[in-house]
């Protein structure tokens, strides 16, 4: 019988490798990523029916939906959790395809998955602002002007960022613009070189003893990704059972909160800079994503790919994990453990 | 020997039949919710539900005029109603009067629940409808009624929701 391919076959290599199956060998990150992805199109889309980017209306349009509006507190909650689960799924993806080393001879996917990665945090915090509240006003005030401690582009970066030198109606319109057009375009795109760019390597890094053994992507590869898809939703919902998006009270520019934090996920680098400037702010960060760019030039190991932990590359491995445990600590010490005036306090 | 894919056995068959089953229940739910928000703006829009006032900002008993938004609010006790203050007339902002609303542009007069004393209008005041979202009171502004309609709220106890100091 003439079989007929889908859209989806054509994406996808017809035979694959026994151990792409395996859950151990991508823990269905990229998966996970991705359904975060289509579930944060359908919510964002669809809170785009009703959010009015204008000072004076988005946090009533915010409240509306979350009150008014049937199902809207899920809707709103959906896309909260699914942006936050984005960043954490997207930093372990990473990590997954350094530890396994899946990035050797694979330097362009590397990069579009590292700039699908700042997409991600551009994303999220475009979209912090938009609620106008307390917390996200004063979020976007801490971030912006972290980006201004980075020499030569960080003023420009800033004042494009906010429109301005401040936080104005017109950092709304333009947060606005690249959250739900310009960065969306940008996902598209590089969401699909992305996949298009996995098969042309030849489907999920693998040692080379484990290579003859494959099967047919139809159905075997479609039911895995349709189960870690099913999977991410089930987890999403379940997520949104439990917590709900935040919204403080309407924002107000004369009245800081303090301490006055950035996103959580830039609080690591506030946390930086209230020791150095130069160093948390520029320096560090600046080696940081230099390292991740320059992982595939760095790496002299003959190929491992598909192997976690090997061996030959632990010098690497380790700084990886050096990078992300050190990170996720001045994260937690950052959002947990600093009080008025950026004290350290006890939380409990 | 392996049968081939498309010969499956009565547990496979069962199998398949629940997940299709779960996968048709799931996609239903999560359209009819996007089909319902969707189909939303209509009922919800802003310009008409229009969150008014905290609950337990108003008193017990009495009407409390919101002229900007051309309505009074009632409350005894334990129901709260919505009266329009256009004049039924000429459409001008009727005030709020010991018993009733007086129209100052051409003298009509009209009871606590705005049925018509005296002239010139000759229909009663409309009413607004009327729900308790997360403690405020909102109003419909997009549809007036010729029906009186009280809205049944708990004494007094609801609380702020988090989120709604600014409004």
């Amino acid at each position: 019988m003439e079989k007929r391919r889908h859209f989806f076959q054509h994406l996808h290599p017809p035979m694959i490798r026994r151990r792409t199956l395996h859950p151990l060998s991508t823990m269905g990150l990229g998966i996970l990523c991705l359904a975060c992805f289509l579930v944060l199109a359908a919510t964002g889309l669809t809170l785009l029916l009703y959010y009015v980017p204008y000072p004076e209306v988005a946090y009533d349009r915010i409240l509306h939906i979350v009150t008014a509006l049937r199902y809207g507190r899920l809707l709103r909650t959906l896309h909260y959790l699914a942006a936050n689960v984005l960043i954490v799924a997207g930093i372990l993806h990473l990590a997954r395809v350094f530890w396994t080393g899946s990035y050797q001879g694979r330097g362009m996917n590397w990069t579009y998955g590292l700039l699908l990665l700042g997409l991600i945090f551009l994303s999220n915090f475009t979209g912090y602002i938009l609620p106008w509240d307390q917390t996200s006003y004063w979020a976007v005030k801490v971030g912006s002007s972290l980006a201004e401690y980075f020499p030569g582009i960080g003023p420009s970066l800033k004042s494009f960022l906010l429109g301005g030198e401040d936080i104005s109606q017109e950092t709304l319109l333009r947060s606005f613009a690249l959250h739900v057009a310009i960065l969306p375009f940008l996902w598209g795109l590089l969401i699909s070189l992305h996949f298009w760019r996995i098969r042309r390597d030849g489907g999920l890094a693998a040692p080379e003893e484990e290579r003859p053994e494959r099967l047919a992507s139809a159905p075997w590869l479609f039911r895995a990704e349709m189960a870690a898809g099913l999977l991410a939703l089930a987890f999403l919902l379940l997520l949104a059972l439990f917590l709900e998006a935040p919204l403080s009270s309407r924002a107000d520019p004369l009245h800081p909160p303090n301490p006055a934090k950035a996103p959580w996920y830039f609080v690591g680098i506030q946390e930086m800079v209230s020791y150095s400037a130069t160093w948390g702010g520029v320096v560090i960060p600046a080696l940081i994503g230099l390292f991740l760019f320059l992982a595939p030039v760095l790496d002299r190991a003959k190929p491992t790919a598909g192997r976690w932990f090997a061996r030959e590359r632990r010098v690497l491995n380790f700084i990886f994990m050096m990078v992300i445990l050190s990170q996720g600590f001045m994260i937690l010490i950052g959002q947990w453990f600093r009080g008025e005036n950026w004290v350290f306090k006890i939380p409990w | 020997m392996e049968k081939p894919l498309n010969q499956i056995n009565r547990r496979q068959f069962f199998f398949q039949a629940a997940l299709w089953a779960g996968l048709g229940v799931l996609g239903t739910t999560l359209a009819w919710i996007f089909g319902d928000l969707w189909s939303a703006a209509g009922r919800f829009s802003s310009a008409r539900w229009v969150p008014v006032t905290p609950v337990n900002q108003l008193p017990l008993e009495g009407v409390i005029p919101f002229p900007e938004y051309r309505i009074a609010l009632f409350r005894a006790g334990q129901k709260i109603g919505a009266i329009s203050l256009e004049c039924t007339h000429l459409g001008c902002l009727v005030n709020v009067v010991d018993r009733g609303f007086f129209c100052p542009c051409h003298g009509s007069y009209f009871g606590p629940l705005g049925q018509v004393y005296s002239g010139p209008a000759t229909l009663p005041l409309p009413w607004h409808r009327v729900m308790d979202r997360g403690g405020w009171i909102w109003v419909h502004l997009g549809k007036k009624l010729g029906s009186r309609q009280w809205l049944e709220v708990k004494q007094g106890e609801k609380k702020f929701e988090k989120g709604m100091e600014g409004v």
